[in-house]
């Protein structure tokens, strides 16, 4: 048996183990993480449909954030509910950063902070301009959401900064994900 | 439907409905060529009231919607005193306004801001919002250049990046240039981006 060659070195592997579990409370005192770290990965419009795309029978909502934009980060937390909410009845939610890639660091602290157990992404093309269009940013406005019926369709994007539309609230996105939740899909339109 | 009728029908659609060929890409309450919409008596950090009118003597007027507290209307901060030191003996005006109702952003925290960065600028506060809505203006900061005969002939961002040091296009400054030689700018409108406006 290699009982007491595995107990010794058991004993070795505790010592770093529990030196870093220690570290580990002393830092994460405040809430759980997520089994995971978030993980940010760069994409583009193109792999943004694929992804829609791939998840025919979800409902898709896409929230378009930056760490520079204070409303993003004051309503973020309702994104996190949503999830939280209707992950189980078919919800797919995802976040899109457009802060230059730099930022990615800043970005993903934010998300842990928020824990985000979804799939986290940044804007391929950085933070400037070029993000907004290619991903049809309407108003060049943050916050941003996309909602994405059941067939991969999308179907409602909820803009900030609009002068003739009135602002919209997170009870009416709450109303408008339950519906498309709610909605019955048609075999053929799938 | 006779021939005779007919005619008249496809005019009056073709009037009703013209081809938008010029209408703007990110805009959805003007277009370039447009007249400036007309604002009155908005008051300003100097506890006077300021019209469009006041500015008649500027060759180009360049007026950004922006406000005191978003990052990205805070990071021009500065680009936007540089241009108008730069284009100051050249008949070119620069004015500001905030339509932000929040704390923070409102004309007692305008002055502090003013004043601790040196604006250089008119920085008017209008409440009722509606010079932002006139102009479809949708984020801060959001900037439209009128000329000679206030028409928009300009408008979006100022330049291409938010960090001045990774800026390659100078949208704003090259579209003054333009104009103030006579000719329309080459790229007349870009994608604005920032902060929403807080409309109410």
């Amino acid at each position: 048996m290699l009982k007491n060659l595995a107990s010794s070195r058991m004993c070795l592997l505790a010592v770093p183990l529990f030196a870093l579990m220690a570290l580990g409370t002393q830092r994460h005192v405040v809430a759980e993480l997520p089994a995971e770290a978030v993980e940010i990965i760069a994409m583009d419009e193109k792999q943004l449909a694929a992804f829609v795309e791939e998840r025919r029978g979800k409902v898709i909502f896409v929230d378009f954030w930056a760490t520079w934009c204070a409303a993003c980060i004051e309503e973020f937390p309702h994104t996190v509910e949503l999830h939280r909410k209707y992950a189980e009845r078919g919800l797919v939610v995802a976040s899109m950063s457009l802060d230059d890639l730099e930022e990615k660091e800043q970005a993903q602290e934010f998300l842990n902070e928020q824990q985000a157990g979804f799939a986290n992404w940044i804007s391929a093309y950085g933070g400037g301009d070029e993000s907004f269009t290619q991903f049809e940013i309407a108003n060049g406005a943050l916050p941003h959401y996309k909602l994405y019926d059941r067939t991969g369709r999308l179907v409602k994007t909820f803009n900030s900064g609009d002068p003739v539309d009135k602002p919209f609230t997170a009870e009416e996105v709450e109303v408008s994900v339950r519906e498309l939740l709610d909605a019955q899909v048609d075999e053929d339109s799938q | 439907m006779s021939r005779v009728r007919f005619v008249p029908v496809v005019l009056a659609i073709g009037l009703l409905c013209p081809l938008n060929v010029d209408a703007a890409k990110w805009n959805k309450v003007v277009n370039i060529g447009d007249s400036a919409p007309d604002w009155k008596d908005i008051p300003g950090i100097d506890d006077q009231k300021h019209s469009l009118s006041d500015y008649k003597d500027a060759k180009l007027i360049v007026q950004i919607f922006t406000c005191n507290n978003c990052p990205v209307a805070v990071a021009y901060q500065d680009r936007i005193k540089q241009l108008q030191q730069d284009y100051q003996d050249q008949g070119v005006q620069v004015v500001a306004i905030n339509v932000n109702n929040v704390e923070g952003d409102r004309l007692p925290e305008m002055k502090e801001r003013a004043e601790s960065e040196r604006f250089n600028y008119p920085y008017l506060h209008d409440a009722s919002q509606k010079s932002a809505r006139g102009f479809g203006a949708t984020v801060t900061p959001h900037v439209f250049v009128l000329d000679q005969d206030r028409k928009i002939a300009y408008m979006g961002a100022v330049d291409d990046e938010m960090d001045p040091d990774m800026v390659t296009a100078t949208y704003l400054r090259d579209a003054i240039d333009f104009l103030l030689a006579g000719k329309q700018p080459k790229i007349k409108e870009t994608q604005q981006l920032g902060c929403g406006v807080k409309y109410e």
